[in-house]
């Protein structure tokens, strides 16, 4: 028995591991068992007294190894996940138990009042990202996570994080130029010629940018300047107060056979400043909804393939499978000549 | 017999990973090895038997090593095309941790645990430090942490090293029991990976790092082609990477046997 603590040595005596290498969302504390309460919004289960012996037995030999998952809402500690356990801790008559508070729970309460603010005030495009953003940071949970707790899909919570995202759009918003993430996306596509053109005269005029004035000019094909497929655009979209976008949008690029374009699935809201991949076959990532485009990319026939991307859907997809990236042959990425200039310095350097 | 546990405490770390081509490994050697999924997602039983839907079977799978009498009976394990004999996972293995079983259960089966006909069993447990992962840990000769550098991953181990401890003052560990923690290196370009692995090191003495990358691409590769890494083609994955794996049993001391490929490559 003593080879245990030969093998790992001092690191198996001591007691914890030095303070710096906590993460202080996964800490575990031991509460006193009877400050803890279960959640009265779960459905009440039915707990095997037999089973829950059986749990406690266990607990009176080897403690409560497992930590019970709690949040805190007003001032009262609630069980996230595991009231069985904690009953067993009681009948094994711990007097506390180790304790982690959930940060997607504690997430979950803050955009409960969100979401209850969005729903008496109208919360605007703008006030939403920035909550988001805070609350992603700070609880350190995806964009996809809490888009689950939001009820909106991915492509709409990557939407509204391009108002916080891009500086400049942010700007915008705050200046009332842009006024909802729709707005936004369609906006940074353009190019940026006509970005500049666009807000000197909502500017001078003290008028928000209007839905006609970014669809008339996105509908005009910008040469050499490969545009995502606004006909993937979902209409499952409902992001509120913004017009839908309208299936003849797609119509100007539908005629440009070499358009890098793919299907994109739910990813669909955003086009920023464009990138393109380029890279093995790649099939259609998740949506079941929308056809295969008719048209395929020439190149796909030689056995590779490009997509355009946005730079949210990008990211998406990178946070979600960072694998994906070694079968990628290039990345292409489009911006303003200031940027990529910067970039490309950058890149020698390193 | 030698029973080898891995665990972790958090998932996505590489555990079933290691867990399945430790197992390949070991039986490609030619050693009579058993794989028990004690996880419920049944992914090692995903890989080892081509079935996708194995976890959903209600039972005849890990839950029989809690059964005295199934195991006096004498159970029969199911038999796979990489040649490693399979107890899989599945849902209802919760159940185990929910209270269907006590420490005591595990504590009285082990002896016939560790009398089934095997050199080597491999067991993945679920995340979670509940009745599974301990009776696991009770069970071992060699305990696996797989952690990867990051923070956190401190916090994990040091709750497992509470378990051992808490088991060990009880006396409820295997005679020669040996824990030890396999550094699943993700990225050493990452200098927050470099400067965790380097305290991690200064924690954790006898700690083994390797490069084994759980997130390379060729892991789900190895994983949708229902083989071990270093059976992918060659176009597939590289050589070295590949060796890495398949050579995972000798450098982490389970065995002297080379792999029988080791011998010829240096002809």
């Amino acid at each position: 028995m003593a080879s245990v603590l030969d093998f790992l040595g001092e690191a198996m005596m001591d007691g914890d591991a030095e303070p710096a290498m906590k993460s202080s969302s996964q800490t575990v504390q031991r509460m006193d068992v009877e400050r803890i309460s279960p959640d009265s919004n779960q459905p009440r289960r039915w707990f095997d007294e037999e089973k829950l012996e059986n749990l406690a037995a266990s607990i009176r030999q080897m403690d409560l190894l497992q930590p019970i998952l709690v949040r805190e809402e007003a001032g009262q500690i609630i069980i996230v996940d595991g009231e069985r356990r904690w009953r067993a801790a009681k009948l094994a008559e711990l007097k506390d138990v180790p304790v982690v508070f959930s940060a997607q729970a504690q997430a979950r309460v803050l955009l409960a009042q969100v979401v209850a603010n969005e729903n008496r005030e109208g919360l605007a495009d703008i006030e939403l990202a920035k909550v988001i953003d805070t609350i992603k940071r700070e609880y350190k949970i995806t964009g996809r996570e809490l888009g689950k707790l939001l009820n909106r899909n991915d492509a709409q919570i990557s939407r509204l994080m391009l108002l916080v995202k891009n500086p400049e759009i942010l700007q915008l918003a705050e200046e009332g130029v842009i006024t909802c993430a729709e707005h936004a996306a369609l906006f940074a596509a353009l190019d940026p010629d006509i970005q500049a053109e666009l807000v000197t005269n909502a500017r001078e005029n003290e008028t928000a940018l209007s839905y006609q004035d970014l669809a008339a000019r996105k509908d005009k094909p910008q040469a050499a300047m490969p545009t995502p497929d606004l006909n993937q655009l979902a209409a499952s979209d409902d992001d509120g107060g913004c017009e839908p976008v309208h299936d003849d949008l797609g119509a100007a690029h539908n005629s440009r056979t070499e358009s890098h374009r793919d299907r994109v699935t739910e990813h669909d809201g955003d086009e920023a400043a464009i990138e393109s991949i380029d890279g093995a076959p790649h099939r259609a990532l998740q949506d079941q909804e929308h056809e295969a485009v008719g048209e395929e990319n020439p190149a796909k026939a030689k056995g590779s393939g490009s997509l355009t991307l946005t730079p949210a859907q990008f990211s998406h997809l990178f946070e979600d499978d960072p694998d994906f990236l070694e079968s990628v042959t290039s990345i292409t990425l489009k911006a303003n000549s200031g940027l990529i200039a910067e970039l490309s310095n950058r890149c020698r350097v390193s | 017999m030698n029973i080898v546990t891995i665990t972790n405490q958090k998932g996505g770390v590489g555990k079933t990973t290691v867990s399945v081509h430790l197992a390949c490994g070991l039986a490609e050697r030619g050693f009579k090895t058993l794989l028990v999924d004690l996880d419920g997602q049944g992914q090692a039983s995903t890989h080892l038997s081509g079935d996708t839907a194995i976890n959903r079977r209600p039972s005849g799978g890990a839950e029989l090593l809690f059964d005295r009498e199934k195991l006096a009976a004498g159970i029969t394990p199911l038999s796979t095309p990489l040649g490693v004999d399979l107890l899989f996972g599945h849902n209802a293995l919760s159940r185990i941790d929910e209270g269907e079983r006590s420490v005591s259960d595990a504590m009285e089966v082990r002896d016939s645990v560790r009398a089934l006909p095997y050199e080597f069993i491999v067991i993945d447990t679920p995340p979670a430090m509940q009745l599974r992962q301990l009776a696991a840990v009770l069970w071992a000769d060699t305990l696996i942490t797989v952690i990867e550098p990051e923070e956190k991953a401190v916090a994990g181990w040091t709750r497992v090293r509470d378990m051992v401890k808490a088991a060990s003052a009880k006396g409820f560990l295997v005679d020669g029991f040996q824990a030890l923690v396999l550094l699943n290196r993700v990225d050493t370009r990452i200098a927050d990976q470099r400067s965790a692995v380097t305290r991690m090191k200064a924690a954790v003495p006898g700690m083994i790092d390797t490069v084994l990358t759980a997130r390379q691409a060729v892991v789900s590769t190895a994983y949708s082609s229902r083989l071990p890494i270093w059976q992918l083609k060659k176009d597939k994955v590289d050589a070295d990477y590949a060796a890495l794996w398949r050579d995972l049993p000798n450098a982490i001391g389970l065995t002297d046997r080379p792999h029988p490929n080791f011998a010829s490559e240096a002809v």
